[in-house]
């Protein structure tokens, strides 16, 4: 370390007197010139060490995959070459390292007698390390485009906001009722264990690990609503009613939890609806009954029953990964270790947030790794 | 363990207890979901309505093995009833510890509760134990757990002193003659 900052120091001076560049860019040119020669040589040392055939090619070939601060990853590279002498499959592995290395996702990985360490992780071979570096990638990737795409899984199932009050129509505060869309298994269970009113209540569409949501809109096309009735005492059955707009009509469930027959209002969900536009809300506009999409088919087909299987769930994309695990499936426990192992990741940690907090009971198994007893 | 891991814990017990549901035993908690959430103070035991669903929690707490546990406070902050594998009703503290201080036995009126109390001072399993002096002397009536009725002291003894034939109930009268007879036996 001594004589790298001594060889840096001679560097900058000599540079300094020739060059008009920036102090700061020039120090930090000379930071990777003289770091990058190091591990470099390092590199050069374990080939050498090992006699490797034309080394300085095989580490030029490497330098082209790694991406990494002062390339910090040849040395590791000429490691892992020495146990895995293919060059495609390292030069196809190692620039999803460089990835999660220079966004501080995992720390540069060691090479120990034991096999390869990230963090308090080892794996004996190439092969799990691989297989924990794909995964990895796969998943940070797919959250970060899916953040993208709809800002935050976990968001979908818990803080959406009512699609009444709507944005511009300021009028409609005036109704003192908000309606939340239940288009998603997830939210139904999050608005039917409470996350709208604070009290939790016994609709079977909310309930998890079931499959009512999806049986009702496989069978009668099924559009939920939840209306919170502000004007309601918190006693007042009506205060959350469940709004059903099937293709045949509507269908209504209070807290009571008799679907067709709630409160005030008995089996004339007409009057209910003409309550609800006596308040201010256009129900014919807002509470509609939507067409299965092409992407729910899709869904329901590939996604509809449990699957345990593994690979399986490592194929699916992370999108797909959070639809399966929102439809409140149970994950077998070799799913749940591999997630498990991504936890410090953004994605990893949103698949399995997503996961305990459908509020059903976890597999003992599965449990014991949670609370790590 | 870390931070992450924490988060994930908690956020399950938060979603669980909300969706525990009344009309299950132990509210729809796994056994090793009881032990851990209740080591971990991750569960309220007064979210449970019924003695029984209420046991689990504070046996993994205690490492007892009650059958039924009551709500803290009817009887003050640290002191609670409990039944054992028996049935039989004990007063425990919030250590689970069989403790009757700072209960006062006069203000105590029904049958199993009181038993509750005698059965800590006394060791013994007794079901119910009646108010003293309602049949004269200062003597009680008492259930034990094999359903045998007999009078006793406040010492917990087999005791007929002062017991005025005529306030016993007719199904009293064999509890008087069977206690007469085990007093005579012991007296040899």
């Amino acid at each position: 370390m001594e004589n790298n900052n001594e060889l840096k120091r001679l560097l900058y001076l000599s540079e300094y007197k020739i060059s008009n560049k920036d102090k700061k860019l020039l120090k930090e040119e000379i930071d990777v010139l003289v770091e990058s020669r190091q591990t470099e040589q390092q590199a050069l040392i374990i080939l050498n060490d090992n006699n490797v055939n034309e080394p300085e090619a095989l580490i030029n070939d490497f330098k082209t995959v790694d991406t990494s601060k002062n390339q910090i990853l040849l040395p590791l590279m000429a490691q892992t070459y020495i146990d895995h002498r293919n060059v495609n499959d390292i030069k196809s592995l190692f620039p999803a390292i460089s990835e999660l290395v220079k966004s501080g996702k995992i720390p540069v990985p060691q090479k120990t007698a034991n096999g390869y360490q990230i963090k308090d992780k080892t794996f004996s071979d190439y092969l799990s390390l691989t297989e924990y570096i794909h995964g990895l990638e796969s998943i940070s990737k797919g959250h970060r485009d899916l953040t993208g795409e709809i800002k935050d899984m976990t968001d979908i199932a818990t803080d959406e906001p009512p699609i009444f009050p709507r944005e511009g129509h300021p009028e409609d505060e005036n109704a003192n009722i908000e309606i939340y869309d239940g288009n998603d298994i997830g939210k139904c269970i999050n608005y039917t264990s409470g996350g709208i009113t604070g009290q939790k209540y016994s609709f079977c569409i909310g309930q998890p690990g079931q499959s009512y949501w999806q049986g009702y809109r496989d069978t009668k096309l099924s559009t939920f609503y939840y209306i919170h009735d502000k004007n309601r005492d918190e006693n007042d059955p009506l205060l959350l009613v469940v709004f059903d707009r099937t293709e045949h009509g509507t269908e209504l469930t209070d807290k009571s939890n008799t679907t067709g027959n709630i409160a005030e209002f008995g089996n004339d969900a007409d009057a209910y609806e003409a309550y609800l536009q006596s308040k201010g809300v256009p129900t014919k506009e807002i509470l509609v009954n939507k067409e299965k999409s092409p992407e729910e088919i899709e869904d329901q087909k590939k996604l509809g029953s449990q699957n345990t299987d593994l690979d399986w769930f490592k194929n699916l994309s992370y999108k797909e990964q959070s639809k399966y695990i929102g439809r409140g499936h149970l994950l077998g426990d070799e799913q749940f270790e591999y997630l498990w192992q991504f936890k410090s990741d953004k994605g990893g940690l949103n698949l399995l947030s997503q996961y305990v907090d459908t509020g059903q009971a976890i597999p003992e198994a599965q449990f014991n790794i949670l609370t790590g007893e | 363990m870390d931070k992450t891991q924490k988060q994930l814990y908690k956020t399950y017990y938060r979603k669980r207890n909300l969706a525990a549901r009344e009309d299950e035993d132990s509210y729809g908690y796994k056994d090793y979901e009881i032990d851990f959430g209740a080591k971990n103070k991750l569960i309220n035991p007064d979210n449970f309505n019924h003695p029984m669903s209420r046991a689990p929690y504070y046996n993994a707490i205690w490492g007892t093995d009650y059958k039924e546990v009551n709500k803290f406070g009817a009887f003050g902050d640290d002191a609670v009833i409990v039944s054992n594998k028996n049935h039989i009703p004990l007063f425990v503290n919030r250590k689970g510890e069989l403790d009757v201080t700072g209960i006062d036995i006069d203000k105590i009126d029904d049958v199993i509760s009181r038993a509750a109390y005698y059965n800590v001072i006394w060791g013994t399993d007794h079901k119910n134990v009646y108010k003293f002096g309602e049949y004269g002397g200062d003597v009680t009536w008492v259930i034990d757990k094999n359903n045998n009725m007999f009078f006793l002291n406040k010492h917990g003894k087999l005791d007929v002193t002062g017991i005025d034939p005529n306030k016993l109930k007719p199904y009293m009268d064999d509890s008087y003659m069977n206690t007469k007879a085990l007093i005579a036996k012991q007296n040899g």
